[in-house]
């Protein structure tokens, strides 16, 4: 095939310029660490790094930023894992099984199918983007705004599947969170909708939740026994995972890329959309759906794979079409026209070489990404070594930075500390966090999609069951949500819980 | 991170308080629904004719938030709650106050960085937090909030070029 010779070819032109390959490994690393931090997205890394790239040559400068972005993704997996602070979005769905298997003692295991998940999703999305880019294309052209309003109503339909013992709890959860996104400047009028006359609250605070729900939430419930004898907070153990543990999960990695693919590829949704409904969808199929949210190594495998199969979805519509899939690839795509180059049909005509020695690179990338994310893990699975009494003000105290670097807002830090609280008596009473998460995420995107949607049909609600690829959406949602919610009510009632073991299973 | 599990509570304490939290949680979702209803009645109309307006979608979240108020007080009251109770161990009636003390301690440093700035402000609450979880060595606990306050802060500021809080008395 004409796309392998090209690949290769590009692997050649690769090998020729080493500076290429050094930027690559600089990216990479700099970006796990920035996704680790909370706070720091790799929206934020690849900003940063973006004006290094003026004076490189276009090869360079987009493989360190491709680096970024990669690297970005899956580290915040690796906080999340070790101290359930999402040092990303995307990584919130991953805390929710990933520090159940630290507290089992199995922190390794986890974060080595973390990093071995996310290099065969991104691997996977870069190689569907080499071959199937031109047809792919034609399918992001499908998506207009009453698709993607249906896609973010499937994905806020995952609440009830998330929503462990009690999906009533769980409900109240996501359409709390739901009220709370639609603080801010509504997305039609530009107009602020319960601001109280604070401009910090003029777009939707989700950072902040996200870190004070997860992180300071889980650091208060820390507080509620001493630490006299400074014990290590967990074992790290073994890292990379066994085969007979690891082969069971290639067929989750495999359906969560391909959803991953297939998500990054709409515009306006991102690696955090991705994770959830690929969770979602690996219970769904799952054997053993009772174990998610509990500790199981097929819910981290998922979320992993499905955020970083995003990662060729995003850029395949970027490249092919000239529309940025996120706010990452808004940032390539102005440092592509920085170098001069078009994204577009026109792209691949005009630079092909280039475009196929980017690919070969970012494919590097991806096994850069495999070598140094477990050869940091060791270096920060230390961390657990820590006594309790020194880790969790040590949380804590990242968790202040974190936010406030995310606008240099003391206001940020007010909200963080106020959703830490709701968390942790949230986190008692046995109402799952992740669902005001998800409606964080979805609930803009939902709404104004939708008032797009009504807009661009004259007033009709025909967009709802007129359009195929809206009709299957919704109609999957509503089973999603439906089912769930029809066994927890009329079912049997559930047993008085002990409050004090672990708080909610989120 | 968590410990590891809790010493079971006390048998019909814990659902009892459950099913009180759960009530009173059913009735502030009335009351943030009446209070979304309220706020967005000053909303402007729709200038374009086909949208909804930007009140439509925050009083349907009100709405279904009544119903599962409704739902949810009902799931409650179902709840079977064992009668009898033995009183709580010390350590459990301990913890909540340690809570407590500990987001007072992290709340009182939140508004002392915005006068002194990040450095005093995180070092006494590293500190404090150090003692209440039951560290005793002044000296050790002073030199490990020493060192991690100052690794976040070089890390942050020097590495990352994020700035931190200054503080009002020092910009």
């Amino acid at each position: 095939m004409n796309e392998i010779s090209m690949l290769f070819a590009g692997f050649g032109a690769l090998m020729a310029d080493p500076l290429a390959l050094v930027l690559a490994v600089v990216g990479v690393t700099v970006g796990i660490v920035i996704g680790a931090l909370p706070g720091l997205t790799a929206t934020m890394g690849v900003a940063i790094l973006l004006p290094f790239t003026f004076g490189l040559d276009p090869l360079a400068g987009l493989l360190m930023i491709s680096g970024v972005f990669f690297g970005g993704i899956y580290g915040g997996s690796i906080t999340a894992i070790l101290l359930k602070i999402p040092g990303t979005p995307a990584a919130a769905a991953t805390a929710m099984d990933g520090f159940e298997l630290t507290r089992k003692g199995q922190a390794g295991i986890a974060l080595g199918t973390a990093t071995l998940s996310s290099f065969l999703g991104g691997t996977l999305s870069i190689l569907v983007l080499v071959f199937m880019a031109p047809v792919l294309a034609g399918f992001a052209l499908k998506f207009s705004a009453a698709e993607t309003f249906a896609l973010a109503v499937f994905g806020l339909s995952i609440i009830s599947s998330i929503s462990g013992n009690s999906p009533i709890k769980g409900l109240v959860a996501g359409f709390l969170g739901l009220l709370l996104a639609t603080v801010g400047l509504d997305p039609m009028a530009g107009l602020p909708r319960f601001t109280g006359g604070f401009t910090e609250l003029f777009t939707v605070p989700f950072i902040p939740v996200m870190i004070g729900l997860f992180a300071a939430a889980e650091a208060f419930k820390s507080l509620e026994t001493m630490d006299l004898k400074g014990r290590s907070a967990a074992a790290l153990g073994r890292i990379i995972p066994p085969w007979p543990v690891f082969r069971p999960l290639i067929g989750t990695i495999g359906r969560s890329s391909a959803l991953g693919i297939g998500i990054g590829i709409v515009p306006g949704a991102g690696a955090d959309i991705a994770a959830f409904v690929a969770y979602n969808e690996a219970k769904r199929f799952s054997h053993t759906p009772e174990e998610f949210g509990k500790g199981s190594l097929a819910g981290v495998a998922a979320c992993e794979s499905g955020a970083n199969g995003c990662t060729g979805g995003a850029l395949l519509t970027m490249l092919t079409l000239g529309i940025p899939g996120d706010a990452v690839t808004a940032v390539m795509l102005g440092a592509l026209t920085l170098q001069g180059l078009q994204p577009g049909p026109l792209l691949f005509q005009e630079h092909t070489d280039l475009v196929y020695t980017l690919f070969a690179g970012m494919l590097v990338c991806y096994v850069l990404m495999l070598v140094i994310g477990l050869g940091l893990l060791r270096f920060m699975g230390r961390i657990l070594r820590m006594p309790k009494s020194v880790l969790t003000p040590a949380i804590l105290l990242l968790c202040v930075v974190g936010t406030y670097a995310i606008n240099n807002s003391m206001f940020d830090v007010g909200i963080m500390f106020a959703a830490g609280i709701i968390g942790y008596f949230m986190q008692k009473w046995d109402y799952p966090a992740s669902p005001v998460v998800l409606a964080l995420i979805m609930g803009p995107m939902a709404e104004a999609n939708f008032r797009r949607a009504l807009s661009l049909s004259g007033g009709s609600l025909d967009f709802l069951y007129t359009r195929p690829i809206t009709v299957v959406l919704l109609s999957v949602a509503i089973l999603t949500l439906l089912m769930p919610l029809y066994r927890g009510f009329f079912g049997r009632p559930v047993a008085s819980k002990d409050t004090s073991v672990s708080g909610g299973v989120e | 991170m968590s410990n590891a599990p809790q010493p079971a509570e006390a048998e019909g304490s814990g659902p009892r308080i459950l099913r009180r939290a759960d009530l009173a949680i059913a009735a502030i979702l009335v009351v943030i629904a009446i209070a979304t209803f309220a706020a967005s009645s000053g909303f402007p109309v729709a200038k374009l004719g086909n949208d909804v307006g930007a009140a439509r979608f925050p009083r349907i979240y009100a709405v279904v938030l009544v119903v599962l108020a409704g739902l949810l007080a009902l799931q409650a009251w179902r709840r079977p709650v064992p009668a009898g109770a033995t009183a709580p161990t010390a350590e459990r009636r301990q913890a909540l106050p340690r809570v407590m003390a500990g987001m007072g301690i992290c709340l009182a440093c939140f508004v002392a960085m915005q006068f002194v700035g990040f450095v005093p402000a995180a070092l006494t609450q590293f500190v404090g937090l150090m003692l209440l979880m039951g560290r005793r060595h002044w000296v050790q606990t002073t030199l490990i909030a020493v060192a991690l306050t100052a690794a976040v802060y070089f890390l942050f500021v020097n590495g990352l070029n994020v700035p931190l809080p200054l503080g009002i008395m020092f910009e």
